[in-house]
C-alpha cells in the first residue's frame, strides 16, 4: 500500500484470482453458455493479459459475470485453488 | 493488440530532453512553460522552461508551506497558477487519530494498557513509527488548503493568496480564469468533496458552493454507508455546464452548474465492485470522436491483486449526461512493459486533461505512457508508447502523469524521480490531430 495516496481504507479484500486452468475453462464454459454474443478470443487474451488491447463493454461485463460464476462454481466443488487469500 | 518484446522501449515515440528533478504528481504545460507538482517536501512546485524542448531549464522553484505539507498538485490559467497544500503522509498521520479508540480496545481486551508493539499493530504501523505517529498526532494540521499566483513572469511567480480549507487539505482540482473547483476535506464532511470558489479577486477568492456525495455531510446528519474515506472525491473537471467528477470508489458522478451556486447531481456510474481499481478521473471530450459523445475514465491502480485486471482505462457513451454508459476499455497487458513485475506499480494513474483529437496519452506507473486511438470507441488500439528509463536507484518508471503541447511535444513526469520530454519518430508515426 503506497501510504502517501491510498488510504488504509481502500484496502478491501477482493477475491484474487490465480488464474488456474481449471477456472479458466470453468469461466469459459460459462461464459459459452450465457445468452448473447460471446466474448472473442482477442478479448479474452487482453483480459487474461496475454496482450494488450481494447476489451467491449459487453464483452468485459461477460468475462467478469463468468469469472464470479466460475469462482463459485470452484468452490462449491471443494477446488480452492484459484484463490490466494 | 499489441505485444510487446521484452526489450523494446518505445514505439512511434523518441526521446527530446531529460531532466532529473524529484518526482511529481501532476504537470501541466502553458505557452512554453510546464508547471510541475512534487510529491515530497522539501520540493513543492517547479516552473520549467520548455520553449526550447531540447533544452529545459527549471526558472522557478516554490517550496511548500512547511515539510508537513506537500503541493503536488498544480494548474495554471493565464497569469494565474494555483498550487495545493496538502498533509504530506496524509494517510499514515491519520492512522493517529484512531490512536485513543485503539488504546480502549486492547485495554478491554487484555484488561491492562497495551504495550506499544500491540499498539503499532493494532493500528497498522511499524513499532518504529509510532513516535512519528504520536507527534503528528499531537501536533495536528492546520495548513491545508491551496495557494493562488501570479504567473504573469512565470520566472517569478508572485503569491496572491492563501486559501485554508480543512481536514488535510486539498488533493487534485481544476480551475479556469473565473473559478477553482477544488477536491478538498472540509470540517463537518467525511472524504473530499468539491468546493468551488470565484476567482474574481484572486487575492481574495470566495467560497460559492459545495458538492457532496449523500453520507458525506455527518454534521449535517448524514451517514456514510462506506467504510472510512473509501468514498471521495479525487477530483472534478469542468466541461461546459457540468463537473465531471471522479469518486474513487463511488465511480463516476455527472454534476451540473448551470447555476454554480447550486451544483446538483444529474447522473452516476459506478463499478466497484466487482472492478477493483478506484476512479481517478472522467473527464468528457469537448467534441465527438467517430460521431459519438465521449467522456474518458482512468482508474488509479494501487496494490494489484493477482488475476483481477491492472487498473485501465474506460471509454464511455457520454450522450446522456444522466446515463454514462460504457462502450469499451483499454488495458496493457505486462508483456507491454519490460519493467513489469520489476517493482513498483504496474497498472493506469492517468491521461492528459484535454482532448488531443482522437488520442489519448496515458501514463501506466511501469508501463510508460501509452498512446490510445480512440477514433472507433468500440475498439481502442495502441499507436504509440514509451517508456522512461528510471534512474539509478531506481527499477522502474513510475510514470505517473503526462501533458501534450500544441507543437506535439509530450511531457512525462515520474512519480518517483525525472521529467521527460519526447515526440513523435515521425509526423506520422503518431497521428495527432491538434
Amino acid at each position: 500500500m503506497c501510504e502517501s495516496c491510498a488510504s488504509p481504507d481502500d484496502d478491501e479484500a477482493l477475491p484474487s484470482f490465480s488464474i488456474t486452468p481449471a477456472l479458466v475453462g470453468v469461466m469459459r464454459d460459462i461464459e459459452a453458455d450465457l445468452p448473447g454474443r460471446r466474448v472473442s478470443e482477442e478479448a479474452w487474451q487482453v483480459f487474461f493479459g496475454a496482450e494488450s488491447g481494447g476489451i467491449g463493454w459487453g464483452d468485459l461485463e461477460r468475462i467478469a459475470r463468468s469469472r464470479e460464476a466460475a469462482a463459485l462454481f470452484l468452490s462449491l466443488a471443494g477446488d480452492h485453488n484459484w484463490t490466494t487469500r | 493488440m499489441t505485444a510487446v518484446p521484452k526489450t523494446e522501449t518505445a514505439r512511434g515515440l523518441r526521446p527530446v530532453a531529460r531532466l532529473d528533478i524529484m518526482g511529481g504528481g501532476q504537470v501541466v504545460v502553458q505557452d512554453g512553460y510546464a508547471f510541475v507538482g512534487h510529491m515530497s517536501p522539501p520540493e513543492g512546485t517547479s516552473i520549467i522552461d520548455v520553449r526550447d524542448p531540447w533544452n529545459p531549464v527549471v526558472v522557478a522553484r516554490i517550496p511548500p508551506p512547511s515539510r508537513f505539507s506537500h503541493t503536488h498538485k498544480v494548474r495554471v490559467a493565464g497569469h494565474l497558477m494555483i498550487t495545493n497544500v496538502e498533509r504530506h503522509r496524509r494517510h499514515f498521520y491519520r492512522k493517529g487519530e484512531g490512536l485513543p479508540a485503539a488504546g480502549e480496545v486492547l485495554s478491554a481486551r487484555f484488561g491492562r494498557p497495551p504495550t506499544e508493539a500491540e499498539l503499532a499493530a493494532e493500528i497498522g504501523v511499524a513499532e518504529a513509527d509510532m513516535a512519528d505517529l504520536r507527534e503528528g498526532a499531537a501536533r495536528g494540521y492546520d495548513e491545508g488548503g491551496f495557494r493562488v499566483w501570479n504567473i504573469a513572469d512565470p520566472a517569478n511567480p508572485r503569491l496572491l493568496s492563501t486559501v485554508r480549507t480543512g481536514g488535510i487539505g486539498v488533493h487534485r482540482f481544476d480551475m479556469d480564469r473565473d473559478f477553482a473547483y477544488i477536491s478538498t476535506e472540509m470540517e463537518g464532511y467525511v472524504g473530499n468533496i468539491l468546493v468551488t470558489y470565484d476567482l474574481a479577486d484572486p487575492a481574495a477568492p470566495r467560497e460559492v458552493s459545495r458538492w457532496w456525495m449523500p453520507g458525506q455531510h455527518v454534521a449535517g446528519g448524514e451517514t456514510p454507508s462506506w467504510k472510512g474515506q473509501r468514498h471521495r472525491l479525487h477530483h472534478a473537471l469542468r466541461q461546459g455546464d457540468r463537473m465531471w467528477a471522479a469518486c474513487w470508489y463511488a465511480g463516476a458522478y455527472v454534476i451540473d452548474i448551470s447555476d454554480i451556486t447550486r451544483p446538483t447531481t444529474i447522473g452516476s456510474f459506478n463499478y466497484h465492485p466487482p472492478f477493483p481499481e478506484p476512479t481517478h478521473t472522467l473527464m468528457r471530450l469537448p467534441e465527438p470522436v467517430g460521431g459519438r459523445e465521449i467522456a474518458l475514465i482512468v482508474d488509479e491502480e494501487h496494490d494489484h491483486v493477482p488475476g483481477q485486471p491492472h487498473g485501465f482505462i474506460w471509454i464511455m457513451d457520454a450522450s446522456d449526461p444522466a446515463n454514462l454508459t460504457p462502450i469499451s476499455t483499454f488495458h496493457v497487458s505486462e508483456r507491454g512493459s519490460p519493467y513489469a513485475g520489476a517493482g513498483g506499480r504496474f497498472g493506469a494513474h492517468q491521461f492528459q486533461e484535454k482532448q488531443v483529437g482522437s488520442l489519448v496519452y496515458a501514463t501506466w506507473f511501469a508501463g510508460g505512457v501509452r498512446v490510445i486511438d480512440i477514433a472507433d470507441p468500440e475498439h481502442p488500439v495502441e499507436v504509440g508508447f514509451y517508456l522512461p528509463e528510471p534512474y539509478p536507484g531506481h527499477v522502474a518508471p513510475q510514470s505517473n502523469d503526462v501533458d501534450v503541447d500544441e507543437r506535439g511535444f509530450v511531457y512525462i513526469l515520474d512519480r518517483d524521480r525525472g521529467f521527460e520530454i519526447v515526440t513523435a519518430t515521425t509526423p506520422a508515426a503518431v497521428e495527432r490531430d491538434v
